[in-house]
């Protein structure tokens, strides 16, 4: 009985390390494939619009949407998922998948991509919103974004940082967008305590 | 791996944390592989990790003179961040050849001979190597081991050493080594009080990690999940830190293990480094003359001095390569050192 004990507990962890090995062994080659995608994706953004590039992006969209399965905390596969919609010129399911990856890492680039996105699905106040955060949490962004909407987002991040550099610091004013990047710009959450404006 | 199941359970990002349970679950496994590996193995079984790090630090050594480099870089990238050995960082091959280094000068203190010069050479490389990343964090976590080493040592051996260590540092003042210039610069900049620019602007990873830790001491909030919180707390210094506003850089890690650990599993977890910390440290046979048994006990205290201090200004528990090596030396101290 004890022998039938011991053979059945080696069989049963043989069984788990095999099933291990394998899902590390797919997650690896799921990191092999997002760079290789990533490239694929950027030669696709040089011609957006060809029927080539459509069906190539169709392609890499199951692709992806496997790797997803097997690294769901994988943030890059979500975004070059979301890349890909934008070329299938799906861009409110981009960001879906924008949204998505800011409640695994909340990047400053993601809250670009996200105001591009909105901005194709013609959501402008959304965009701006996005915007607005993306300028917040990293500066150099302001640069980048699109007009008309830069103005806006210039209006509303430009006096924040004055007031801070010119010492006249405005009580609570960095609450409201430490809620937006909690909670992704959905509502009332936890956020830091430790505010101290 | 208990009070990480423990800490993912109660982690404000599950889904990261249970990522992390895998990592904290592999290294387990990792460590125990290495105690079983090198239980009844003569002393030379230690080539295995040091072979590895003397590749990079050859490697380090021939990227840093522009002689050879196995990777491409875009031209603007300065040479510090192209001396990377066959990993990603300067500092993270800095931090994978601190525990080596003190490895290397223990064996070469515990030999005679030929294999004195081996591991003599073994160290002089990873020792140059170290210098070249000019990762100051590695290097003061390897200056704290020596020291430790130097006081434990007869008289006549740490004279020696000290002898081999200030030519040395002459030697890098003489030639105007790249190293020194920068601990001037840093230095410069701690003593004017701008400890942003000091650190690289770590301050702010570390003081968002700190509120981490405040706004969840027992538990933190949760394996892994730093990163994830770094964006709001970040933007929650900016009252109290308005330069950091216009900073570029964010933190996925806090560069300091410790804080990160406080913010990430709370006081609990950090209550388990250093258990494993200390129980590194005082595992050593006072008596025992065989060459395993006074391996440890010459490393055992500098190399857990190493891991304390390497942890305060970067991040190797987060970096396979620099875990590894830091789990293999546990596991052949664990197996070798018995109870102290």
């Amino acid at each position: 009985m004890k022998r039938v004990l011991r053979i059945s507990a080696a069989a049963a962890i043989a069984v788990m390390a095999v099933l291990f090995v394998h899902r590390l062994w797919q997650r690896y080659a799921c990191n092999l494939e997002e760079a290789d995608t990533k490239r694929r994706v950027e030669r696709l953004y040089l011609d957006p619009e060809s029927i080539a590039s459509h069906m190539a992006a169709h392609a890499l969209v199951a692709r992806v949407t496997g790797c997803i399965e097997i690294e769901p905390a994988g943030v890059g596969q979500y975004m070059l998922r979301a890349a890909l919609f934008r070329i299938l010129q799906r861009p409110d399911d981009a960001v879906a998948d924008y949204r998505h990856a800011l409640t695994i890492d909340r990047r400053a680039e993601l809250y670009m991509n996200i105001g591009d996105a909105e901005m194709e699905s013609g959501h402008q106040e959304e965009a701006v919103d996005a915007f607005t955060l993306a300028a917040l949490t990293q500066w150099s962004f302001l640069a980048e974004i699109p007009e008309p909407q830069r103005d806006r987002v210039s209006a509303a991040v430009t006096p924040l940082r004055d007031a801070f550099f010119g010492g006249r610091p405005i009580p609570g004013m960095f609450h409201e967008f430490q809620e937006r990047i909690v909670t992704g710009g959905k509502g009332p959450s936890h956020h830091p305590s430790g505010t101290a404006d | 791996v208990v009070w990480t199941l423990i800490t993912t359970l109660t982690s404000t990002q599950r889904l990261l944390s249970a990522e992390t349970l895998v990592w904290v679950v592999c290294c387990a496994m990792f460590f125990l592989s290495a105690v079983a590996l090198v239980e009844w193995r003569s002393v030379h079984i230690l080539l295995l990790p040091l072979i590895p790090a003397v590749v990079n630090a050859v490697i380090v050594i021939l990227q840093r003179q522009q002689i050879w480099n196995p990777f491409v870089f875009t031209a603007d990238m300065s040479l510090r961040l192209r001396t990377i050995g066959l990993l990603g960082n300067p500092d993270d091959v800095g931090a994978l050849l601190v525990v080596p280094v003190v490895a290397a000068v223990v064996l070469m203190i515990e030999h005679r001979g030929a294999l004195r010069f081996l591991y003599g050479t073994m160290f002089g490389i990873i020792g140059a190597a170290l210098l070249t990343t000019e990762t100051l964090s590695a290097l003061v976590a390897a200056g704290a081991a020596m020291l430790a080493l130097l006081l434990r040592m007869p008289r006549k051996i740490a004279l020696v050493l000290m002898l081999i260590v200030a030519l040395s540092i002459g030697a890098g003042l003489a030639v105007h080594l790249p190293i020194v210039e920068r601990v001037a610069v840093v230095t410069r900049l701690f003593a004017a009080g701008n400890l942003h620019a000091a650190t690289s602007a770590r301050t702010q990873s570390y003081l968002a990690a700190w509120r981490m830790f405040v706004d969840h001491p027992v538990v933190g909030v949760g394996p892994g999940c730093f990163g994830f919180w770094y964006v709001p707390y970040w933007v929650s210094l900016f009252p109290s830190h308005p330069e950091f506003i216009l900073v570029t850089d964010h933190f996925a890690e806090s560069h300091n293990d410790h804080l990160q650990i406080l913010a990430t599993t709370g006081l609990g977890g950090y209550i388990v480094f250093w258990a494993a910390l200390w129980r590194l440290a005082s595992r050593r046979r006072p008596a025992d003359s065989e060459p395993q048994a006074r391996f440890v006990r010459t490393f055992a205290v500098p190399s857990a001095i190493a891991v304390g201090v390497l942890t305060l200004g970067l991040f190797p528990l987060e970096l396979a390569a620099p875990t590894s090596v830091i789990l293999y030396f546990a596991g052949v101290v664990t197996s070798w050192g018995g109870h102290a």
